[in-house]
């Protein structure tokens, strides 16, 4: 089966998105739900987190969208819609 | 008062300059917001079609900022004239070469992601090289190809509205083609330009205002 290509964009709106569908995402439910190793969601998390886009919760242990980060989410889903529109993936 | 076909073609030349100020404004509108949603969402496609639409756009103004030239060369001198006229060859050169390189970026786009005040032919000439809309014309067949297929297979409603852009725009290529034939052809070329710009921003008008939220 040929592998799916995703971009990095595509990456980060997939974890925003399975952060989004648990409420608060646990390590574990994203890196299935985005379907990611787990090297690769741990440098995805950090990056998500750098860049303002998740927040994580010491006392939960868990990941929690922040305003950015739905900003980004809606924004990625609107220019999906255009480059597919172009036959192309974001 | 019959106008004298002198007055026709300097009417009809700042219509075309118009029709294509306002096709190279919207090229680089389209472009700005591809390339600034390029940085925020770190996504290649956008850059490369943000790129792209950058590249049609200058090479839009460059022919405009051409045609504005001899305009004003026409109270010139002969010699000054003849001055100008050689410019405008260097710049129909810079033209057919940033266009045709929009292209080129919007074929490597699709390959590597996954799916004349004497007489008008005179000044056609000058400004429309023949061989330029031609390799234009080929080279956005691919493009239209692809777009034509997506808009057919996707339930993506902009899909058409692209389609229909590029195909918008080889069909200008081929109107100017002619243009040397009839200067019928010249303004359905700018025509066919600028509504096909004016449909690829309509899809991102559309985009942008999808009401659709997460």
């Amino acid at each position: 089966m040929k592998k799916e290509y995703r971009s990095k964009a595509k990456i980060v709106a997939d974890i925003i998105e399975a952060v989004i569908r648990e409420g608060k995402g646990k390590p574990s439910k994203i890196m299935m739900d985005a379907n990611l190793s787990y090297e690769r969601m741990n440098k995805y998390l950090g990056y998500l987190v750098s860049s303002g886009l998740l927040q994580f919760s010491d006392d939960e242990g868990v990941y929690i969208v922040t305003d950015k980060g739905l900003k980004f989410l809606d924004e990625f889903k609107r220019f999906e819609k255009l480059t597919r529109a172009f036959g192309l993936e974001l | 008062m019959i106008p004298s076909p002198h007055t026709i073609f300097f009417i009809s030349l700042r219509i075309d300059v118009l029709l294509e100020f306002l096709a190279a404004l919207l090229g680089l509108t389209i472009s700005l917001l591809s390339l600034e949603a390029s940085r925020r969402l770190g996504s290649r496609t956008l850059l490369y079609l943000g790129l792209g639409f950058l590249l049609m756009a200058l090479a839009m103004l460059s022919r405009t900022i051409a045609v504005t030239a001899l305009l004003s060369a026409g109270s010139l001198p002969e010699i000054g004239r003849l001055g100008i006229i050689s410019q405008l060859i260097t710049l129909e050169l810079l033209y057919s070469v940033i266009r045709i390189s929009s292209y080129i970026v919007f074929i490597y786009l699709y390959v590597t992601t996954p799916p004349a005040p004497r007489s008008i032919p005179a000044l056609a000439a000058i400004i429309f090289n023949p061989s330029f809309e031609l390799v234009s014309a080929i080279l956005l067949l691919p493009v239209v190809y692809r777009t034509g297929q997506n808009s057919l297979g996707s339930d993506n409603p902009f899909a058409w509205t692209v389609f229909t852009g590029f195909a918008l725009l080889l069909a200008s290529h081929l109107a100017f083609l002619f243009s040397g034939q009839s200067f019928t052809f010249y303004l359905a070329g700018h025509l066919l330009q600028l509504l096909a710009l004016s449909l690829f921003f309509l899809a991102l008008v559309l985009v942008r205002s999808d009401e659709k939220r997460v």
